[in-house]
C-alpha cells in the first residue's frame, strides 16, 4: 500500500438514489430531501454503507479484493449530495490507518483502519 | 431500544448473490476494478467469475436490517436511526452464484448523554454470513444510533 495514496470522489446528486436502488435501503432520510429536513437534517443523506463501499474502492483499487482483509470506521459526519471527498492512506505501520475529508474539510468518517494482506 | 433484546438471535437470512446486482452495487458505490463488472476478465481470473466488492455484504445482509428495524420487541423508531460505526472481517471473496446465509445477533443497546445534553440510544448487531460450502465469508459489527430528542 502506497503511504501517499490518495483519491477524490464526487458524489453526484442522485447516488444516494442509485444506491438506495443497488442496496435496498431506501429509509427515506436518504432520498427525500425534504424528509430529511424535517429530521433536523441538512438534506438528504448518504448512505454509510455506500460511504464506505466507496472506502473500500479506495483501498482495492484494480486489485484483488481478497488482499482487504478487514475494516473499521465511524460514521463521524453526514455525506450530502454533490460532496466531493478526499479518502487519503495516513499510515501504513501495521494496519492500514485513512482518513476520508469532505470540501469543507469535515472528516465524514473518522477511526478509519483497515487490514491488508 | 428495548435492554432486555441484548442475546437475541434473528432468523437466518439467505441470499444469492447474482452478477447483475454486483455490477449495478459496483457502480453505485464508485468501485470500477473490472472482477466486478467485466465478465470475459474476471472469467480469465483466478476466480473464473464475476466477484462481489467485500462491501457487498451491505446488501447480502441488506434484509437483516428489516428484522432489526421493524422488530417491535426491539422498539425502534426509524425516522431517527443513523449508522454509528462499522467494522468488517472479510474471510472469503464471494462469487457470483454464491449463496450466502447471514445470522445476526443483537450483542448490546445502551444509551449514552452527548456534550449537548442529548441522550442517544445505541444499538449493537453482530453477523456472521456463510457461503454455501458452510465457509465464513464476513463477519460484521454494525453499530446504530437512534438520535435523541432535544428538550
Amino acid at each position: 500500500m502506497n503511504k501517499r495514496k490518495k483519491k477524490t470522489f464526487t458524489i453526484d446528486k442522485y447516488l444516494p438514489i442509485y444506491y438506495a436502488g443497488a442496496s435496498g435501503d431506501f429509509n427515506l432520510i436518504h432520498i427525500d430531501p425534504e424528509f430529511a429536513r424535517e429530521q433536523g437534517l441538512k438534506a438528504n443523506i448518504l448512505q454509510g454503507l455506500c460511504t464506505l463501499g466507496i472506502a473500500t474502492g479506495f483501498l482495492v483499487g484494480q486489485d484483488d479484493p481478497d488482499k482487504l482483509k478487514s475494516i473499521r470506521v465511524r460514521f463521524a459526519h453526514p455525506v450530502l449530495p454533490g460532496d466531493v471527498l478526499t479518502f487519503a492512506v495516513e499510515s501504513t505501520k501495521g494496519d492500514v490507518r485513512f482518513s476520508a475529508v469532505n470540501q469543507r474539510g469535515e472528516e465524514v468518517l473518522t477511526d478509519c483502519s483497515a487490514e491488508l494482506g | 431500544m428495548n435492554r432486555e433484546t441484548i442475546g437475541k438471535t434473528y432468523p437466518p437470512v439467505v441470499y444469492e448473490v447474482g452478477r447483475e446486482k454486483i455490477q449495478e452495487y459496483a457502480r453505485a458505490t464508485l468501485q470500477d476494478n473490472p472482477l466486478y463488472s467485466e465478465p470475459e476478465f474476471a472469467a480469465l481470473s483466478r476466480y473464473g467469475t464475476i466477484v462481489a466488492p467485500p462491501s457487498f455484504v451491505a446488501v447480502y445482509c441488506g434484509e437483516m436490517f428489516n428484522q432489526l428495524f421493524y422488530d417491535e420487541e426491539l422498539g425502534i423508531d426509524l425516522p431517527r436511526i443513523v449508522h454509528g460505526e462499522q467494522e468488517f472481517k472479510f474471510r472469503k471473496v464471494v462469487r457470483s452464484g454464491d449463496i450466502i446465509t447471514s445470522v445476526a445477533k443483537i450483542v448490546d443497546v445502551f444509551s449514552k448523554q452527548s456534550d449537548s445534553g442529548v441522550t442517544h440510544e445505541f444499538g449493537v448487531l453482530k453477523s456472521e454470513s456463510k457461503n454455501q460450502h458452510g465457509q465464513m465469508v464476513c463477519e460484521g459489527i454494525w453499530t446504530v444510533i437512534q438520535r435523541g430528542v432535544e428538550g
